[in-house]
Protein backbone atom coordinates (compact mmCIF):
# COMPACT_ATOMS: atom_id res chain seq x y z
CA UNK A 1 0.00 0.00 0.00
CA UNK A 2 1.58 3.57 -0.79
CA UNK A 3 2.00 6.41 1.77
CA UNK A 4 -0.51 8.25 -0.71
CA UNK A 5 -3.88 5.53 0.24
CA UNK A 6 -2.10 4.98 3.81
CA UNK A 7 -2.92 8.64 3.79
CA UNK A 8 -6.12 8.94 2.33
CA UNK A 9 -7.39 6.08 4.43
CA UNK A 10 -6.10 8.34 7.77
CA UNK A 11 -7.78 11.01 6.66
CA UNK A 12 -11.28 9.37 5.71
CA UNK A 13 -11.13 7.65 9.07
CA UNK A 14 -10.15 11.13 11.00
CA UNK A 15 -13.40 12.91 9.56
CA UNK A 16 -15.62 9.84 9.98
CA UNK A 17 -14.58 9.78 13.71
CA UNK A 18 -14.73 13.31 14.18
CA UNK A 19 -18.28 13.84 12.95
CA UNK A 20 -19.20 10.50 15.31
CA UNK A 21 -17.84 12.44 18.01
CA UNK A 22 -19.51 15.61 17.09
CA UNK A 23 -22.75 13.30 17.29
CA UNK A 24 -22.21 12.16 20.23
CA UNK A 25 -21.78 15.75 21.72
CA UNK A 26 -24.95 17.25 20.12
CA UNK A 27 -27.02 13.90 21.52
CA UNK A 28 -30.01 15.79 20.81
CA UNK A 29 -29.95 16.46 16.97
CA UNK A 30 -29.73 12.67 16.45
CA UNK A 31 -32.80 12.21 18.39
CA UNK A 32 -34.78 14.86 16.61
CA UNK A 33 -34.92 12.73 13.01
CA UNK A 34 -36.17 9.83 15.00
CA UNK A 35 -38.78 11.72 16.97
CA UNK A 36 -40.09 13.09 13.94
CA UNK A 37 -40.33 9.67 12.13
CA UNK A 38 -42.08 8.71 15.58
CA UNK A 39 -44.52 11.46 15.65
CA UNK A 40 -45.13 11.71 11.80
CA UNK A 41 -46.28 7.60 11.36
CA UNK A 42 -47.96 7.96 14.29
CA UNK A 43 -50.21 11.10 12.92
CA UNK A 44 -51.34 8.49 10.53
CA UNK A 45 -53.43 6.36 12.43
CA UNK A 46 -55.15 9.32 14.48
CA UNK A 47 -55.54 11.08 9.87
CA UNK A 48 -57.22 8.12 8.55
CA UNK A 49 -59.20 6.28 11.78
CA UNK A 50 -58.57 2.97 13.81
CA UNK A 51 -59.22 0.83 10.72
CA UNK A 52 -56.56 -2.21 11.56
CA UNK A 53 -57.25 -3.06 7.97
CA UNK A 54 -56.52 -0.20 5.66
CA UNK A 55 -53.33 0.64 8.00
CA UNK A 56 -51.99 -2.71 6.98
CA UNK A 57 -52.31 -1.95 3.37
CA UNK A 58 -50.67 2.14 3.85
CA UNK A 59 -48.63 0.84 6.59
CA UNK A 60 -44.94 0.23 4.05
CA UNK A 61 -46.08 3.69 2.14
CA UNK A 62 -46.19 5.69 5.55
CA UNK A 63 -43.40 4.08 7.30
CA UNK A 64 -41.59 4.81 3.72
CA UNK A 65 -42.83 8.56 3.40
CA UNK A 66 -42.13 9.72 6.87
CA UNK A 67 -38.48 8.26 6.78
CA UNK A 68 -37.86 10.54 3.30
CA UNK A 69 -39.53 13.45 5.08
CA UNK A 70 -37.06 12.49 8.68
CA UNK A 71 -34.02 11.80 6.63
CA UNK A 72 -33.96 15.08 4.48
CA UNK A 73 -34.77 17.42 7.64
CA UNK A 74 -31.81 16.91 8.56
CA UNK A 75 -30.02 16.64 5.05
CA UNK A 76 -28.71 20.39 5.81
CA UNK A 77 -26.88 19.70 8.60
CA UNK A 78 -23.92 17.37 6.48
CA UNK A 79 -22.25 20.67 5.64
CA UNK A 80 -23.70 23.36 6.54
CA UNK A 81 -22.07 23.58 9.84
CA UNK A 82 -18.70 23.05 7.79
CA UNK A 83 -19.29 25.58 5.45
CA UNK A 84 -19.96 28.47 7.98
CA UNK A 85 -16.92 27.79 10.63
CA UNK A 86 -14.36 27.11 8.05
CA UNK A 87 -13.88 23.53 8.10
CA UNK A 88 -14.87 22.59 4.46
CA UNK A 89 -11.84 24.69 3.73
CA UNK A 90 -9.40 22.04 5.51
CA UNK A 91 -11.68 18.98 3.63
CA UNK A 92 -11.36 21.36 0.47
CA UNK A 93 -7.24 21.52 0.74
CA UNK A 94 -6.59 18.22 1.67
CA UNK A 95 -4.62 16.32 -0.16
CA UNK A 96 -6.63 13.47 0.12
CA UNK A 97 -9.26 13.35 -3.11
CA UNK A 98 -12.11 14.91 -1.94
CA UNK A 99 -14.85 12.57 -3.14
CA UNK A 100 -13.25 10.18 -0.67
CA UNK A 101 -14.09 12.72 2.08
CA UNK A 102 -17.36 13.49 0.97
CA UNK A 103 -17.81 9.72 1.51
CA UNK A 104 -16.67 9.61 5.10
CA UNK A 105 -19.12 12.57 5.54
CA UNK A 106 -22.24 10.64 3.93
CA UNK A 107 -21.03 7.27 5.95
CA UNK A 108 -21.26 9.58 9.73
CA UNK A 109 -24.36 11.08 8.14
CA UNK A 110 -25.91 8.06 7.62
CA UNK A 111 -25.14 6.24 11.20
CA UNK A 112 -26.33 8.97 12.90
CA UNK A 113 -29.66 10.03 10.81
CA UNK A 114 -30.36 7.01 8.69
CA UNK A 115 -29.33 4.12 10.74
CA UNK A 116 -31.71 4.88 13.98
CA UNK A 117 -34.58 5.13 11.95
CA UNK A 118 -34.02 1.12 10.88
CA UNK A 119 -33.97 0.21 14.00
CA UNK A 120 -37.11 1.94 15.67
CA UNK A 121 -39.24 0.65 12.18
CA UNK A 122 -40.22 -2.53 12.89
CA UNK A 123 -41.59 -1.41 16.05
CA UNK A 124 -43.61 1.42 14.46
CA UNK A 125 -44.50 -1.38 11.23
CA UNK A 126 -46.44 -3.60 14.19
CA UNK A 127 -47.89 -0.29 15.60
CA UNK A 128 -49.57 0.19 12.19
CA UNK A 129 -50.63 -3.15 11.93
CA UNK A 130 -48.01 -4.47 9.29
CA UNK A 131 -48.12 -8.22 8.84
CA UNK A 132 -44.95 -9.73 10.58
CA UNK A 133 -43.64 -11.56 7.32
CA UNK A 134 -43.46 -7.71 6.28
CA UNK A 135 -41.39 -6.56 9.01
CA UNK A 136 -37.89 -8.39 7.82
CA UNK A 137 -38.61 -6.61 4.19
CA UNK A 138 -39.23 -3.21 5.79
CA UNK A 139 -35.45 -3.54 7.66
CA UNK A 140 -34.21 -4.68 4.84
CA UNK A 141 -35.15 -2.11 2.38
CA UNK A 142 -34.50 0.80 4.94
CA UNK A 143 -31.21 -0.83 5.39
CA UNK A 144 -30.50 -0.76 2.13
CA UNK A 145 -32.76 2.50 0.90
CA UNK A 146 -31.51 5.25 3.73
CA UNK A 147 -28.13 5.01 2.87
CA UNK A 148 -29.31 5.96 -0.59
CA UNK A 149 -30.87 8.83 0.85
CA UNK A 150 -27.72 10.17 2.40
CA UNK A 151 -25.74 9.99 -0.43
CA UNK A 152 -27.89 11.42 -2.99
CA UNK A 153 -28.51 14.16 -0.86
CA UNK A 154 -25.18 15.19 -0.24
CA UNK A 155 -24.96 16.70 -3.87
CA UNK A 156 -28.18 18.67 -3.06
CA UNK A 157 -26.75 19.81 0.03
CA UNK A 158 -23.52 20.47 -1.57
CA UNK A 159 -25.22 22.54 -4.28
CA UNK A 160 -27.51 24.43 -1.59
CA UNK A 161 -24.56 25.26 0.98
CA UNK A 162 -23.58 28.32 0.26
CA UNK A 163 -27.41 29.50 -0.29
CA UNK A 164 -28.33 31.73 2.93
CA UNK A 165 -31.97 29.85 3.17
CA UNK A 166 -30.65 26.50 1.22
CA UNK A 167 -33.27 24.46 3.02
CA UNK A 168 -36.26 24.49 1.84
CA UNK A 169 -34.70 24.51 -2.00
CA UNK A 170 -32.74 21.69 -1.20
CA UNK A 171 -35.85 19.51 -0.24
CA UNK A 172 -37.65 20.34 -3.43
CA UNK A 173 -34.23 19.41 -5.19
CA UNK A 174 -33.52 16.01 -3.25
CA UNK A 175 -37.34 14.71 -2.98
CA UNK A 176 -37.86 14.03 -6.12
CA UNK A 177 -34.69 12.46 -6.55
CA UNK A 178 -36.09 9.39 -3.95
CA UNK A 179 -38.98 8.64 -5.87
CA UNK A 180 -37.12 5.51 -7.54
CA UNK A 181 -35.85 4.55 -3.81
CA UNK A 182 -39.70 5.00 -2.37
CA UNK A 183 -41.27 2.66 -5.11
CA UNK A 184 -38.83 -0.21 -4.73
CA UNK A 185 -38.65 0.17 -1.30
CA UNK A 186 -42.35 0.27 -0.37
CA UNK A 187 -42.66 -2.42 -3.42
CA UNK A 188 -40.54 -4.82 -1.51
CA UNK A 189 -42.71 -4.15 1.81
CA UNK A 190 -45.63 -4.77 0.23
CA UNK A 191 -44.85 -7.87 -2.04
CA UNK A 192 -43.67 -9.34 1.40
CA UNK A 193 -46.80 -8.93 3.01
CA UNK A 194 -48.58 -10.29 0.47
CA UNK A 195 -46.22 -13.45 0.69
CA UNK A 196 -44.60 -12.61 -3.06
CA UNK A 197 -40.84 -12.43 -3.50
CA UNK A 198 -39.24 -9.34 -2.90
CA UNK A 199 -35.45 -10.21 -4.00
CA UNK A 200 -36.39 -8.12 -7.51
CA UNK A 201 -37.33 -4.73 -5.32
CA UNK A 202 -34.53 -5.46 -2.74
CA UNK A 203 -32.03 -5.94 -5.33
CA UNK A 204 -32.69 -2.85 -7.51
CA UNK A 205 -32.42 -0.97 -4.35
CA UNK A 206 -28.93 -2.63 -3.73
CA UNK A 207 -28.30 -1.42 -7.41
CA UNK A 208 -29.39 2.32 -6.53
CA UNK A 209 -27.23 1.89 -3.59
CA UNK A 210 -24.51 0.84 -5.67
CA UNK A 211 -24.78 3.58 -8.21
CA UNK A 212 -25.34 6.27 -5.56
CA UNK A 213 -21.44 5.23 -3.35
CA UNK A 214 -20.29 5.27 -6.54
CA UNK A 215 -21.24 8.93 -8.64
CA UNK A 216 -22.62 10.99 -6.16
CA UNK A 217 -19.38 11.68 -4.46
CA UNK A 218 -17.77 12.70 -7.52
CA UNK A 219 -20.99 15.33 -7.86
CA UNK A 220 -21.43 16.04 -4.42
CA UNK A 221 -17.19 17.27 -4.05
CA UNK A 222 -17.65 19.35 -7.73
CA UNK A 223 -20.58 21.29 -6.10
CA UNK A 224 -19.03 21.85 -2.68
CA UNK A 225 -15.79 23.14 -4.54
CA UNK A 226 -18.18 25.34 -6.93
CA UNK A 227 -20.16 26.85 -3.54
CA UNK A 228 -16.68 27.28 -1.88
CA UNK A 229 -15.54 29.32 -4.67
CA UNK A 230 -18.80 31.74 -4.39
CA UNK A 231 -17.25 32.54 -0.97
CA UNK B 1 11.06 36.05 -14.41
CA UNK B 2 13.42 35.00 -11.56
CA UNK B 3 15.26 31.86 -12.32
CA UNK B 4 14.97 29.88 -8.81
CA UNK B 5 11.09 30.91 -8.08
CA UNK B 6 9.44 28.43 -7.38
CA UNK B 7 5.68 29.87 -6.83
CA UNK B 8 4.68 31.93 -9.73
CA UNK B 9 1.49 33.97 -10.31
CA UNK B 10 1.53 35.30 -13.92
CA UNK B 11 -1.11 37.53 -15.11
CA UNK B 12 -3.51 37.16 -12.49
CA UNK B 13 -6.82 38.27 -13.34
CA UNK B 14 -9.23 38.14 -9.72
CA UNK B 15 -13.15 38.67 -10.08
CA UNK B 16 -15.63 38.44 -7.46
CA UNK B 17 -19.75 39.22 -8.20
CA UNK B 18 -18.66 39.97 -11.39
CA UNK B 19 -16.26 43.08 -10.51
CA UNK B 20 -12.78 42.80 -11.48
CA UNK B 21 -10.85 42.75 -8.03
CA UNK B 22 -7.37 42.51 -9.80
CA UNK B 23 -6.11 43.11 -13.02
CA UNK B 24 -3.13 41.70 -14.62
CA UNK B 25 -1.24 40.83 -11.53
CA UNK B 26 2.16 38.64 -11.76
CA UNK B 27 4.28 38.06 -9.02
CA UNK B 28 7.41 35.12 -8.12
CA UNK B 29 8.44 34.11 -4.60
CA UNK B 30 11.75 32.31 -4.02
CA UNK B 31 12.10 29.67 -1.51
CA UNK B 32 12.73 31.68 1.54
CA UNK B 33 10.99 34.28 1.09
CA UNK B 34 8.50 36.57 2.25
CA UNK B 35 5.50 38.38 0.61
CA UNK B 36 3.21 40.55 1.85
CA UNK B 37 0.25 41.73 0.65
CA UNK B 38 -1.40 44.93 1.85
CA UNK B 39 -4.57 47.08 0.87
CA UNK B 40 -7.31 48.09 1.56
CA UNK B 41 -10.64 47.07 2.76
CA UNK B 42 -12.43 45.59 -0.04
CA UNK B 43 -9.62 45.59 -2.40
CA UNK B 44 -9.49 41.96 -2.80
CA UNK B 45 -7.06 40.43 -0.45
CA UNK B 46 -8.98 37.92 0.63
CA UNK B 47 -9.98 36.83 -2.31
CA UNK B 48 -6.70 36.77 -4.03
CA UNK B 49 -5.72 34.71 -0.91
CA UNK B 50 -8.15 32.35 -1.60
CA UNK B 51 -7.12 32.01 -5.38
CA UNK B 52 -3.75 31.50 -4.43
CA UNK B 53 -4.68 28.55 -2.38
CA UNK B 54 -6.81 27.09 -5.00
CA UNK B 55 -9.81 27.69 -3.17
CA UNK B 56 -11.16 29.77 -6.53
CA UNK B 57 -10.66 29.26 -9.94
CA UNK B 58 -8.34 31.03 -11.97
CA UNK B 59 -10.22 32.10 -15.10
CA UNK B 60 -7.45 34.66 -16.81
CA UNK B 61 -3.75 33.90 -16.19
CA UNK B 62 -1.65 31.40 -14.26
CA UNK B 63 -0.51 30.30 -11.08
CA UNK B 64 2.37 28.16 -10.62
CA UNK B 65 3.82 25.43 -8.02
CA UNK B 66 7.36 24.10 -9.21
CA UNK B 67 6.73 25.19 -12.30
CA UNK B 68 3.35 23.58 -12.89
CA UNK B 69 -0.14 25.11 -12.89
CA UNK B 70 -1.89 24.29 -10.04
CA UNK B 71 -4.78 23.48 -11.14
CA UNK B 72 -3.52 20.53 -12.80
CA UNK B 73 -1.67 19.25 -9.02
CA UNK B 74 -4.18 20.16 -7.04
CA UNK B 75 -2.99 17.27 -4.89
CA UNK B 76 0.47 17.80 -4.41
CA UNK B 77 0.47 21.44 -4.04
CA UNK B 78 -1.93 20.83 -1.33
CA UNK B 79 0.31 18.63 0.21
CA UNK B 80 3.02 21.24 0.30
CA UNK B 81 0.21 23.97 1.63
CA UNK B 82 -0.37 25.36 4.99
CA UNK B 83 -3.38 27.69 4.13
CA UNK B 84 -4.85 29.80 7.07
CA UNK B 85 -8.04 31.94 6.25
CA UNK B 86 -10.06 34.20 7.97
CA UNK B 87 -12.34 31.38 9.65
CA UNK B 88 -10.18 28.84 11.44
CA UNK B 89 -12.38 25.82 11.06
CA UNK B 90 -12.17 24.94 14.70
CA UNK B 91 -15.27 22.81 16.03
CA UNK B 92 -16.66 24.15 19.22
CA UNK B 93 -17.52 21.19 20.73
CA UNK B 94 -14.25 19.42 19.86
CA UNK B 95 -11.20 20.10 22.33
CA UNK B 96 -8.26 22.01 21.35
CA UNK B 97 -6.06 17.88 20.54
CA UNK B 98 -9.40 16.87 18.80
CA UNK B 99 -9.24 19.81 16.72
CA UNK B 100 -5.73 19.71 15.79
CA UNK B 101 -5.99 15.89 16.18
CA UNK B 102 -8.64 15.76 12.90
CA UNK B 103 -6.95 18.58 10.90
CA UNK B 104 -3.67 17.43 10.72
CA UNK B 105 -4.97 14.19 10.18
CA UNK B 106 -7.35 15.90 6.69
CA UNK B 107 -3.70 17.11 6.16
CA UNK B 108 -2.27 13.86 5.75
CA UNK B 109 -0.25 14.22 8.86
CA UNK B 110 -0.06 13.05 12.60
CA UNK B 111 1.62 14.12 15.21
CA UNK B 112 1.32 12.36 19.15
CA UNK B 113 -0.72 14.11 21.62
CA UNK B 114 2.34 14.98 23.86
CA UNK B 115 3.58 16.65 20.87
CA UNK B 116 0.11 18.63 20.41
CA UNK B 117 0.04 19.31 24.07
CA UNK B 118 3.85 20.73 24.26
CA UNK B 119 2.69 22.76 20.75
CA UNK B 120 -0.07 23.79 23.09
CA UNK B 121 1.98 24.69 25.86
CA UNK B 122 4.25 26.88 23.43
CA UNK B 123 0.92 28.88 21.96
CA UNK B 124 -0.31 30.06 25.28
CA UNK B 125 -2.53 27.44 25.75
CA UNK B 126 -0.95 25.60 28.38
CA UNK B 127 -3.82 23.94 30.71
CA UNK B 128 -6.16 24.22 27.84
CA UNK B 129 -5.75 20.75 26.09
CA UNK B 130 -8.26 18.85 26.68
CA UNK B 131 -11.27 22.16 27.37
CA UNK B 132 -13.56 22.34 24.83
CA UNK B 133 -12.95 25.04 22.08
CA UNK B 134 -16.60 26.36 23.30
CA UNK B 135 -14.92 27.37 26.08
CA UNK B 136 -12.12 29.68 24.57
CA UNK B 137 -11.81 33.27 23.61
CA UNK B 138 -11.73 34.28 20.13
CA UNK B 139 -7.74 35.19 20.73
CA UNK B 140 -7.92 31.66 22.13
CA UNK B 141 -9.36 29.69 19.33
CA UNK B 142 -7.35 31.70 16.69
CA UNK B 143 -4.13 30.14 18.72
CA UNK B 144 -5.61 26.87 18.11
CA UNK B 145 -5.63 27.21 14.19
CA UNK B 146 -2.39 28.89 14.85
CA UNK B 147 -0.73 25.90 16.39
CA UNK B 148 -0.86 24.11 13.13
CA UNK B 149 2.13 26.71 11.92
CA UNK B 150 4.22 24.33 14.47
CA UNK B 151 2.57 20.95 13.90
CA UNK B 152 2.10 20.98 9.83
CA UNK B 153 5.09 20.32 7.59
CA UNK B 154 3.91 22.13 4.62
CA UNK B 155 6.81 24.44 2.27
CA UNK B 156 4.32 27.10 1.45
CA UNK B 157 2.28 29.22 4.05
CA UNK B 158 -0.61 31.64 2.52
CA UNK B 159 -1.53 33.22 5.58
CA UNK B 160 -4.51 35.67 5.10
CA UNK B 161 -4.36 38.16 8.08
CA UNK B 162 -2.94 35.48 10.99
CA UNK B 163 -2.81 38.23 13.48
CA UNK B 164 -6.44 38.98 13.91
CA UNK B 165 -7.67 38.97 17.22
CA UNK B 166 -4.47 38.03 18.80
CA UNK B 167 -2.67 39.87 20.95
CA UNK B 168 1.20 41.04 21.13
CA UNK B 169 2.27 38.47 22.56
CA UNK B 170 0.81 36.59 20.07
CA UNK B 171 1.93 38.22 17.12
CA UNK B 172 5.37 38.14 18.10
CA UNK B 173 5.27 34.20 18.69
CA UNK B 174 3.70 34.03 15.43
CA UNK B 175 6.14 36.59 13.54
CA UNK B 176 9.24 34.31 15.01
CA UNK B 177 7.37 31.44 13.63
CA UNK B 178 7.59 32.72 10.38
CA UNK B 179 10.93 33.77 10.63
CA UNK B 180 12.10 30.48 11.42
CA UNK B 181 9.67 29.00 8.38
CA UNK B 182 11.81 31.64 5.99
CA UNK B 183 15.03 30.47 7.58
CA UNK B 184 14.68 26.92 6.55
CA UNK B 185 13.99 28.01 2.65
CA UNK B 186 9.83 28.00 3.35
CA UNK B 187 8.09 30.09 1.55
CA UNK B 188 5.63 32.66 3.01
CA UNK B 189 2.37 35.12 1.26
CA UNK B 190 0.78 36.78 4.09
CA UNK B 191 -1.62 39.56 4.13
CA UNK B 192 -2.21 42.05 6.81
CA UNK B 193 -3.18 45.28 7.57
CA UNK B 194 -1.51 45.61 10.65
CA UNK B 195 2.23 46.93 11.12
CA UNK B 196 4.57 43.66 9.90
CA UNK B 197 7.65 43.96 12.36
CA UNK B 198 9.21 42.44 10.40
CA UNK B 199 11.00 42.85 6.41
CA UNK B 200 9.69 41.29 3.57
CA UNK B 201 11.32 40.10 0.24
CA UNK B 202 8.27 42.27 -1.49
CA UNK B 203 5.12 44.17 -1.03
CA UNK B 204 2.28 43.88 -3.09
CA UNK B 205 0.25 46.74 -2.45
CA UNK B 206 -3.34 45.92 -4.34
Amino acid sequence: MSVKTAQSIESFVALLKRDLLLASRHFSEVVQPLLFFTMAVMLFPLGVGPDAELLRIIAAGILWVAALFASSSVLDKMFREDFEDGALEYLLLSPTPLPLLVIAKCLAHWLTTGLPLVFIAPLLGLLLNLSFEAVPLLVLSLLVGTPTISFVGAVGVGLTVGLRRGGVLLTLLVLPLYVPVLIFATGAVQAASQGAHAYGHLLILLSMLVLATTLTPFAAASALRISAEMN
Amino acid sequence: MELNSIFQCQKLNVERDDRILLDNLSFDCTPGSLTQITGANGSGKTTLMRTLAGLRPVTVGKITWQGIPIKEQREVYHQDLLFLGHSSGIKLSLTCIENLQWMLALCGQSQTKATIGSVLQLVGLGGFESNLARTLSAGQRRRVALAMLWLRQAKIWILDEPYTSIDVSGVDLVKDKVMEHLSHRGLVILSTHHGLNMTADQVINL
